[in-house]
């Protein structure tokens, strides 16, 4: 099995998780890619559209000159003076270095942006594009033409406006990409969460069903989208067969138990009567009997285990509540497993008197059989000789009664499930229960009122707690 | 490691700007754009190391390299600041480096109970 961190689990385990990782990235990819992509047709656009403003303005002052001399000094200065402005600056550099500056009362010309685009283009290489950052100012120059006579013409623009216009551009579309991807991580949350709800409703659901409100659980989904709803329907459905499947199986169980009780029982009594009435009985037939009866004695229990736990699955079962002195009833009870075992029992009673006379809210006759079953479960799983205690002591909020035996103990990770249905043991000996016996303690416990629970060490033995109300 | 992810993601965009638009940012934001794409690959490096014997040989020893150049080439651009040559081109192999983080994170193959037990 993979073990994924937590965060990834969160993110691409979950529905919610994908989808939200989906827009993220479908918002992410468009918006890069159309950044990006704007931005460099954006800033291409804005160096090839400067450059050729300039060559236009080279080629007119070429023209020009080619009409006018280029030998002229003041003609070329006002040609130049012509084609330049406040941001484009055209001068020529002649063939012993002298410069020809568009000069002018009303324009001024950075003699630095001059030096450094003359600077960055040493070899004096024709048409070679050169961008210059002075300070917060942003040049891009080029050496447009060499003439016959060893001049040559320069031109350089300032390009830091358009630049600062692209980069208030790529500033509104940061702003507006972040604010449209929060909006839409934000409502597609909200989107999966609904519809994650019936999923999780449903889930919610299916763990709390059980045996017992198979019949009433539904799944309550009022909005959703189709699938669903539909999904949801399916399920109540299913619940609704399982429920009817259930019932059925429970009163065949129910059926079944009463039905084979009452023939067991003339079994039981006709076996009994000829063990003891019989005069002309061998030994051999008098043990087969024996043996018969205690078959159809174990056999009845069983179906008195399933009766009982029939009836509580129904709501039948009858369990009175009333006022019972425990010591009397944990004394009737120790005499009669003491007929029947073959191992000592101690029985401990609290030595206060006020304690000893303990009265509890019970149904004496299941007490007695829920203390019976607790002790042959003692025995069942006890070796021989060991003895089993049977104790009654005081709690703050109840009566408890102790049933320890120092049997073969219960594995820790099945202390849980003990008192389930047709529940073994893992380290029981074989053919030694039906699994029955401490559900229906349970079931009997519960229903005056009343709590089981246990501790156990595997080889060490176990403690059975019955706890009554005061 | 979620806001890490998207921390991460969000340098890709961003390095791709500074690659098509080298002139349009300062000497310090650049600095700190180089600075924060080299300490973001670290994690990575750590992961590989941790994780080596559970990914494929080949794919990881190339992305550890890679990552290796870049933490060592923009460390020094951190420290020596603008004016390198290319400098574009590093900072679209950066907005690859982040890519990568991203991808390695979402796409690891994750080891198995058996792995951790043996």
């Amino acid at each position: 099995m993979a073990l994924s961190p937590s965060w990834r689990t969160k993110l691409l385990g979950s529905l919610q998780g994908q989808l939200q990782l989906a827009t993220y990235l479908a918002v992410f990819l468009g918006f890069t890619g159309a950044s990006s992509v704007g931005l460099w047709i954006g800033q291409r656009n804005l160096i090839q559209n400067n450059a050729k403003e300039l060559r236009r303005s080279a080629e007119a002052i070429q023209a020009c000159m080619r009409k006018g001399g280029a030998d002229d000094r003041d003609f070329v200065q006002q040609e130049l003076l012509l084609h330049s402005s406040m941001r484009t600056s055209l001068w020529v550099e002649n063939s012993d270095a002298s410069l020809v500056l568009p000069q002018s009362d009303h324009l001024e010309i950075s003699d630095e942006a001059i030096q450094s685009s003359m600077a960055a283009n040493p070899d004096r290489v024709v048409g070679r594009q050169e961008l210059i950052r002075l300070g917060e100012q942003l040049y891009l120059s080029e050496l447009v033409q060499r003439f016959s006579n060893g001049a040559r013409l320069w031109i350089s623009q300032e390009v830091s406006t358009n630049q600062r216009a692209l980069n208030d551009y790529l500033a509104l579309m940061i702003l507006i990409w972040s604010g449209c991807l929060v909006i839409t991580l934000m409502a597609v949350s909200s989107l999966v969460r609904r519809i994650v709800q019936p999923l999780e409703q449903l889930n919610a659901a299916t763990a709390q069903v059980t045996a017992e409100t198979l019949a009433s659980a539904r799944l309550p989904l009022e909005r959703g989208p189709v699938e669903v709803m539909q999904l949801g329907r399916t399920y109540n459905a299913l619940l609704e067969r399982l429920s009817q499947s259930w019932s059925q199986q429970r009163q065949f169980v129910s059926a079944v138990s009463h039905e084979l009780r009452t023939p067991l029982t003339i079994v039981q009594g006709y076996l009994n009567r000829t063990v003891k009435r019989g005069d002309n009985l061998t030994e051999a037939q008098v043990r087969g009997l024996r043996t018969a009866e205690e078959e159809s004695i174990r056999m009845r229990r069983l179906m008195d285990d399933l009766l009982d736990l029939s009836r509580g699955d129904s709501g039948k079962l009858s369990i009175q509540s009333e006022p019972v002195r425990l010591a009397d009833q944990l004394e009737q009870v120790a005499d009669l497993a003491r007929s029947t075992l073959q191992r000592p029992l101690h029985l401990e009673l609290p030595a206060a008197v006020e304690q000893r006379d303990a009265i509890a809210q019970a149904d004496p006759g299941r007490l007695r059989q829920v203390l019976l079953d607790l002790i042959e479960n003692a025995d069942k799983y006890s070796p021989a000789d060991r003895p089993i205690r049977l104790v009654m002591r005081e709690e703050p909020e109840a009566h408890a009664i102790d049933v320890i035996d120092q049997g073969i103990g219960i594995p820790e990770d099945e202390l849980n499930t003990v008192f389930d249905r047709f529940h073994r043991a893992s380290n029981a000996p074989e053919r030694t229960g039906s699994g029955l016996g401490l559900s229906v303690v349970k079931l009997l416990v519960e229903g005056m009122g009343g709590s089981i629970s246990v501790c156990s060490r595997l080889g060490e033995g176990s403690r059975f707690t019955v706890q009554l109300p005061r | 490691m979620i806001s890490y992810l998207v921390f991460c993601s969000l340098l890709i965009p961003v390095n791709l700007w500074a690659a098509i638009t080298p002139h349009m940012h300062s000497d310090l934001s650049m600095r700190i754009l180089h600075g924060i794409s080299t300490v973001l690959l670290i994690p990575l490096l750590t992961t590989l190391w941790g994780d080596r014997q559970q990914l494929v040989k080949l794919p990881a020893v190339l992305l550890a390299v890679f990552a290796v150049v870049l933490v060592v080439v923009n460390s020094w651009i951190t420290a020596m600041g603008m004016g390198v040559e290319f400098g574009w081109l590093d900072h679209v192999l950066l907005a690859v480096s982040e890519l990568s983080v991203v991808a390695f994170f979402l796409l690891e193959p994750q080891p198995t109970a058996e792995d951790r037990t043996s």
